[in-house]
């Protein structure tokens, strides 16, 4: 029996009463899901052995599915339930997928169901799980898994036994669905809040009683700022991972103070690569040394200011094109080795180029967090005749910030910490950030005026 | 701006030289200038690159927004 499908029946046969999955609106236990699963599959066995792609809003429904798709061999294609339907159509033609599984019908594609026709067959060895990686520009691909291969960088351990996860995560990403794994192969809850703001997520959190959590940076600052005084502290937090964006000092801080008790656990991964470093120091950055360690599952290496990594973890390679050539992949991340420790700086794509000095985002953004007054950042660059660009940033300040002062102390801080060519120069106070459905703020968009 | 770039705002006139050694915009600084002048005007002089000649003081910038401004709406 294939992974996913295995290792849920595993947990139906062991724990069948443990809640698995809980909503706002609906619980499911790990009997009730695998059951679920199975008259699915045997619903769409039509579909066996073939090439799928699910858009399925509910996310109940989208891992009853996996599961189910994984039972019956298929190679599965998850789409965000958020994607527009011509972007899931673009996305399916491409790739020459005429089977999609969905719950919207305005949203999804107008696909066929299984009981109607095949998906073009699944050659031995090839089923698995496909997920779309967030292309910063053009088609996004995809980037083919097996379960295995996600399931890789999971912790199973007495510890981790029963932990009850908060999905902030669409459950069809890379991450979503290492937090669901995580969840599984341990047999834990995995509590699916319907939307992301504070008071949804600190509601399911609290009737859930959520343990665990794994989010980016930028996810936890809003919940910060969302927060009544009082409400995050009452969450019993023993793990919280970070992920997704580079970490700093002010959120690890920040958690270290709410939850002095809990482990802060920071990674390092990729849709491509999977997980690739897991930091438990507390400190931004990870140590030097593992550039040097050969005992890691994951290799990783400094070349030109790049992270690069060799991993067993890895995708197979991207859905319809050649295989990847050599066994080191190059992350695009770049890197700074600063005393006994690496620092990420960036993507390297999101380097602005003012007068040929680059200028990483994320370095300006680390600086500018630092003043008080500052709740998020988001440095892009401007297109400038003279120089090609300049620094801009738009900075939501903290609610009932001084507007005046705070300009001022930003001015400041940029004078006493970056370089003349760093500094932002076109500052917009913003009610709030742009922020991606994997909750990233969104760089690549240029301000407009 | 000049006195975000911590620069003498009295020594401030007109006709001064913009940069170096009159009122003291550094290159960078100029080009802030533009990248502002054109979000609060929406024209920049300096973007089709066939520029006669380069403004030397704050006088000659005004004109040359002027004359800019004036093309654009003509």
């Amino acid at each position: 029996m294939p992974f996913l499908a295995s290792a849920l029946r595993q947990a139906a046969l062991a724990a069948p009463r443990v809640t698995a999955l809980v909503t706002s609106r609906a619980a499911l236990d790990y009997a009730e899901w695998f059951a679920a699963a199975e008259s699915r599959a045997s619903r769409d066995s039509a579909a066996r052995g073939g090439r799928i792609a699910l858009q399925l809003v509910d996310p109940l429904e989208a891992l009853i599915a996996m599961a189910a798709y994984d039972l019956l061999g298929c190679n599965v294609f998850l789409i965000g339930g958020e994607t527009p339907r011509a972007e899931s159509e673009r996305r399916l033609e491409a790739l020459g997928i005429t089977l999609c599984v969905s719950d919207a019908s305005d949203r999804a594609p107008a696909w066929r169901t299984p009981d109607e026709a095949l998906g073009p067959a699944v050659a031995p060895g090839e089923a698995g799980i496909a997920l779309f990686t967030s292309g910063t520009s053009g088609l996004p691909k995809a980037a083919q898994h097996t379960w295995e291969s996600l399931a890789a960088g999971v912790r199973i351990s007495e510890r981790e036994s029963g932990s009850r996860w908060l999905l902030t995560y669409g459950v069809t990403r890379f991450a979503g669905l290492q937090v669901m794994l995580q969840s599984v192969l341990n047999r834990g809850t995995l509590a699916i809040p319907s939307a992301t703001d504070a008071a949804t997520v600190l509601t399911l959190s609290q009737s859930a009683r959520v343990d665990s959590i794994s989010a980016t940076p930028t996810f936890w600052r809003k919940l910060i700022a969302g927060a009544e005084p009082g409400q995050l502290e009452r969450l019993p937090l023993r793990q919280i991972t970070l992920g997704g964006e580079i970490v700093d000092e002010g959120v690890l801080g920040a958690l270290r103070r709410l939850y002095p008790s809990a482990r802060i656990t920071h990674l390092y991964a990729s849709t491509e690569m999977g997980v690739c470093l897991s930091v438990r120091d507390g400190r931004p950055g990870f140590p030097s040394r593992l550039l040097e360690a050969n005992d890691l599952p994951v290799d990783l290496e400094m070349r030109d200011g790049h992270l690069w990594v060799r991993s067993h973890r890895r995708m197979r390679g991207y859905v319809g094109q050649p295989a990847l050539a050599g066994e080191w992949f190059d992350t695009c991340d770049r890197v700074e080795l600063r005393g006994d420790r690496v620092y990420f700086l960036g993507r390297d794509g999101d380097v602005i180029n003012v007068g040929g000095s680059k200028v990483y985002p994320a370095a300006v953004e680390r600086e500018l967090l630092r003043v008080p007054g500052v709740r998020e950042v988001r440095v892009f660059g401007t297109r400038s005749s003279m120089v090609g660009e300049i620094v801009s940033a738009d900075v939501v300040a903290e609610p009932g910030a001084d507007i005046e002062a705070l300009k001022a102390r930003l001015v400041a801080q940029g004078a006493a910490t970056l370089e003349p060519h760093q500094r932002p120069r076109l500052v917009r106070f913003v009610a709030a950030l742009p922020i991606s459905d994997a909750h990233k703020i969104i760089r690549a968009q240029e301000a407009s005026g | 701006m000049l006195s975000e770039a911590h620069k003498p705002v009295s020594d401030f006139a007109s006709d001064k030289a913009l940069l170096e050694n009159g009122l003291g915009l550094d290159s960078l600084e100029f080009a802030v200038l533009v990248v502002r002048l054109e979000l609060r005007l929406h024209v920049d002089p300096f973007s089709s690159g066939a520029l006669e000649e380069f403004p030397r003081s704050f006088d000659e910038l005004v004109m040359l927004y002027e004359r800019q401004s004036a093309r654009a709406a003509g």
